[in-house]
């Protein structure tokens, strides 16, 4: 035994001896892929046999884009240990020994996953914990060093949060170029590398780029398309001056080059606006600039998809936005900013939720002539532990000290004294994951169906939900034996538009919902759609247009549909499948449509209640749920919208 | 070379031989002669090389004196320190220690790269793992309730399955799926229960998530061995796990022949897996 290498990061300074840099310069063709990859999968006219030539996507791929592991700087100051090895293994269905100790297992696979650990410090925890002489000659370093290795982990990892959030990080700190960064970045793409199986299971390349200045989150991850060889030509930006930016249009400029260097097509996803206090989607400015034609082009270029839902939050409506919206109360984050340096102000919330920013969105179009909220929707974990285990009889939490205790349901998350915001662990949600539907299970055809938003977040479902929308969808549709054949041969699915709207005809969507197999019942299929009227105010309304038990359950005055009902019995932690339907289906025309208004319609599919990881915690572990835990939920679907231009 | 001089193992082996030297050249007499610290280029060069690292310059004639004052006298207190015993009782040196043992077994194991021959050996001793899995293609009539379905049944067998069966999503025709994926569409038992029917026939009702299922078997298609190449990487990160798992196994059971582990009676009940060698 040779004893010449001693800490972490030398081991992944072995990468570096095999980096493939022989590859040649590749210019892709981005318009006219597309293109080609759109008519494959959406084929103008039907073949006589109703089998042949299908090949549109037929079942979603689940998987999760946002992913931490021991990599992250925060994650493996909470305790994280597992890699980005062990985080692939485990979602591609294998039985691991959690950071806590405790075997854990997903119910099934899934079918691709994105590791993507925060950009600045890549490499920062193994350093720190190998003693690394520079960084421990620093009085942070120094503090976060004895912190984790006497036990006080947490503390250290709220303070490394807060002091990147504040731009005060140690001298020593892995920035890109040196080499302890390159080795990190090179073992996440060999990691990635070694578990992609095309066909079976996608193992992305990605990593998140975390501008949180002033704790107000404005946090992306990135996707490459292409494989190891071309994304290691590239290291990951990062948001530290003076090599990074916090600045999202910096980002976008560090992608575009990144796709001219490497040939890889690169997208971002945004997440948490619930936690950027107003900034996650400006109407005016940002950063100083004027909001205008270009900003709005390039978001959209680079930022087709928008995570909806995670364990810190769901953000797709608010109570306060959308007062009439009985399900806008959804696992709500919306005390503060990220760090709980500065609490929430109501003014804050338009610019924070999707909804609202679809709305804003038309507002913008009518006056750039782009509209930069055009993003589809997906679900993400965002768990600091490298487990994606999002069920909510199977949650391991957010980070590592999240992960099951008797303790867990108890302990508070963050706790600001100076502004009053605190947030209790109880409130991480068991959410979500992103259904995508890929002609095939490859990082090529998930990306590709990515960048044309044909996806759905769940909260951590495995529902399956189609939505088309066109101009000829008749009730007789719903009755065909193929839906799916339909739907791709008459209108447009998820993600798409809707244009020149043909005299005398409205919008008519196909929408349809198939329970998860092993989850709860559906209660209802809604739709949401958003406007903007020729005065130039923005509105939204919700329909119910399908729903479970509906021989006995009939909408009562002004249309409201009567509650599903409940079986949930939180002392047992039980419900029983005997309410709502297990599947929906159905045709809908707009019954308001105006063809001189920009519109957007997205579907919202609600399960029946069931038990929240709370209940099962109390059952499982005893815990006592403190006074104002959330027992139970309705898990639920969102999926991209369709847009109407006039 | 000079990366090994970079290396705080290398520092703290040669240290540590030095330490041990002076030691046994100390206790050769009863006198207390001085013990040796030697501070040589490589060392300087080190220290050199650190600063610059941190601060993107090379230091100062005056710094790097600086830089050689604070390592001798960190050194000197260390062994000290060490002399007066205060590393024993630490927490976090004992487990500094330990973790940098660690660190250094794993590190070695993941340096080690197979021969061709050694990965084609793992491929040919575990060709289960490097399957391709079992694949079904099958057609399906659906019904919301167990008794249509068996009525359904009948209709089959007489009529076809052409107008048969309630309203789905789920397709009608399935082609080449394995038992997993048919498992996340329409529940593990009735994955289990398909893969076991024979072919050819309508057979059922099938239950599942959603109802109940008539179910006619077109195609089987066996496990195959997938290609060397198309699998190698996969071998090669098996090897390398399962060469990890082995050294620090090994490692470890040197340890346990190495010393000996003397537990209290009231102790034994907790010493676990290590309870056969706690005499």
């Amino acid at each position: 035994m040779s004893p010449f290498r001693i800490s972490a990061i030398m081991v992944l300074l072995v990468g570096l001896s095999t980096a493939p840099w022989a590859l040649a310069h590749e210019q892709s063709d981005i318009g006219s892929a597309d293109k080609a990859a759109l008519e494959k999968v959406h084929p103008s006219k039907p073949a006589y046999s109703p089998y042949a030539g299908r090949n549109f996507p037929t079942r979603p791929l689940f998987g999760d884009q946002h992913l931490h592991t021991s990599f992250s700087m925060d994650a493996g100051a909470f305790g994280a240990r597992l890699t980005p090895r062990d985080a692939y293994r485990f979602a591609r269905g294998e039985e691991l020994v959690s950071n806590t100790g405790q075997s854990v297992k997903l119910s099934r696979p899934l079918d691709w996953l994105v590791v993507s650990d925060h950009s600045d410090g890549f490499g920062f925890f193994p350093q720190l914990m190998s003693g690394d002489p520079e960084l421990l000659a620093t009085p942070q370093g120094r503090k976060w060093h004895d912190q984790i290795k006497s036990g006080h982990g947490a503390e250290a990892a709220m303070d490394i949060i807060i002091s990147f959030g504040k731009g005060q990080l140690p001298k020593g700190f892995p920035l890109p170029g040196t080499r302890a960064y390159r080795s990190a970045w090179q073992e996440v793409i060999k990691a990635a590398e070694a578990y992609n199986d095309p066909g079976r299971f996608t193992a992305f390349i990605g990593y998140e780029w975390t501008s949180n200045t002033g704790g107000n989150n404005l946090h992306r991850n990135i996707i490459f398309r292409e494989n190891g060889a071309k994304a290691g030509l590239v290291e990951p930006f990062t948001t530290l001056k003076p090599l990074g930016s916090d600045n999202p249009v910096d980002l976008w400029k560090w992608m575009a080059a990144t796709e001219d260097k490497t040939g890889s097509e690169v997208l971002a996803i945004a997440h948490n606006g619930n936690v950027s206090n107003g900034r996650m989607f400006p109407m005016v400015e940002a950063f100083g600039k004027k909001i205008d034609r270009e900003y709005a082009e390039t978001r959209m270029k680079w930022e087709r998809l928008y995570e909806v839902t995670q364990t810190k939050g769901t953000g797709e409506a608010h109570p306060v936005l959308s007062p009439t919206d009985e399900f806008a109360n959804f696992e709500i984050w919306d005390k503060g900013n990220l760090d709980g340096t500065e609490a929430k102000k109501p003014e804050m919330l338009e610019f924070e939720y999707a909804r609202s920013a679809y709305k804003n969105g038309l507002k913008l179009e009518a006056q750039l002539d782009v509209n930069p909220y055009k993003f589809g929707l997906v679900g993400g974990s965002d768990a600091h532990n490298g487990l994606t285990a999002m069920e909510e009889d199977n949650f391991f939490g957010k980070t590592a000290p999240q992960e099951p205790s008797p303790e867990r349901m108890t302990r508070a998350f963050f706790n600001n004294s100076k502004t009053g915001v605190k947030v209790m662990d109880w409130e991480v949600s068991a959410s979500g994951y992103a259904a995508v539907w890929a002609t095939e299970n490859t990082r090529e055809a998930l990306f590709d169906a990515m960048k044309r938003r044909e996806t759905y977040a769940t909260t951590g479902s495995r529902m399956i939900v189609r939505f088309f929308g066109g101009w000829d969808f008749e009730s007789p549709d719903m009755h065909n034996r193929l839906p799916a054949a339909i739907g791709y041969t008459k209108g447009v699915p998820m993600g798409g538009d809707l244009t020149d709207a043909p005299k005398g005809k409205v919008p008519t969507f196909l929408v349809a919902a198939l329970k998860d197999p092993i989850g709860a019942n559906l209660d209802r299929i809604q739709i949401i759609k958003g406007w903007l009227d020729a005065k130039g105010d923005v509105h939204e309304k919700i329909y119910d247009v399908v729903w479970g038990d509906a021989d006995k359950r009939k909408p009562g005055k002004e249309g409201k549909l009567p509650s599903v009902g409940n079986t949930v019995d939180v002392a047992n932690a039980t419900w029983t499948n005997t309410i709502g339907d297990p599947e929906l289906i159905t045709v809908w025309k707009d019954p308001d449509f105006d063809a001189g208004q920009r519109a957007f319609y997205y579907a919202r599919v609600i399960e029946i209640p069931t038990p929240r990881w709370t209940a099962y915690d109390a059952k499982r572990l005893g815990s006592k749920p403190l006074p104002g835990t959330t027992m139970m939920l309705q898990e639920r679907a969102y999926t991209s919208p369709i847009w109407y231009t006039p | 070379m000079r990366r090994w001089f970079s290396e705080p193992l290398v520092h703290f082996l040669i240290l540590g031989g030095l330490l041990f030297g002076a030691h046994g050249w100390i206790n050769r007499g009863n006198d207390d002669p001085p013990r040796v610290l030697r501070v040589t280029a490589a060392e300087v060069n080190w220290l050199a090389e650190t600063w610059t690292k941190q601060w993107q310059r090379q230091p100062s004639e005056e710094e790097l004196r600086g830089l050689v004052a604070d390592y001798v006298k960190e050194e000197l207190l260390a062994r000290e320190a060490k002399e007066v015993g205060l590393d024993e009782n630490d927490t976090i040196v004992r487990r500094r220690l330990a973790q940098k043992m660690e660190f250094l077994v794993q590190d070695t194991a993941r340096l080690a790269e197979p021969g061709e021959d050694e990965l084609r050996r793992l491929y040919d001793t575990e060709p289960a793992r490097y399957r391709t899995p079992a694949c079904i293609s099958f057609t399906q009539i659906f019904f919301k309730t167990e008794t249509a379905a068996r009525t359904g049944l009948a209709q089959v067998a007489l009529h076809g399955p052409a107008q048969v069966g309630d309203h789905t999503l789920l397709d009608r025709e399935y082609a080449t799926l394995d038992e997993q994926t048919l498992a996340t569409l329409f529940g593990e038992q009735f994955a289990r229960q398909v893969f076991a029917l024979e072919p050819d026939r309508w057979l059922g009702p099938v239950p599942s998530a959603y109802g109940f299922h008539l179910v006619r078997v077109n195609g089987r298609e066996n496990p195959l061995l997938r290609h060397f190449g198309e699998v190698r990487t996969q071998v090669l990160e098996d090897w390398h796990r399962a060469q990890q798992a082995r050294v620090n196994e090994q490692f470890f059971d040197g340890l346990l022949k190495k010393y000996e582990v003397v537990v209290d009676e009231t102790v034994r009940p907790l010493m676990g897996p290590f309870a056969k060698v706690g005499q």
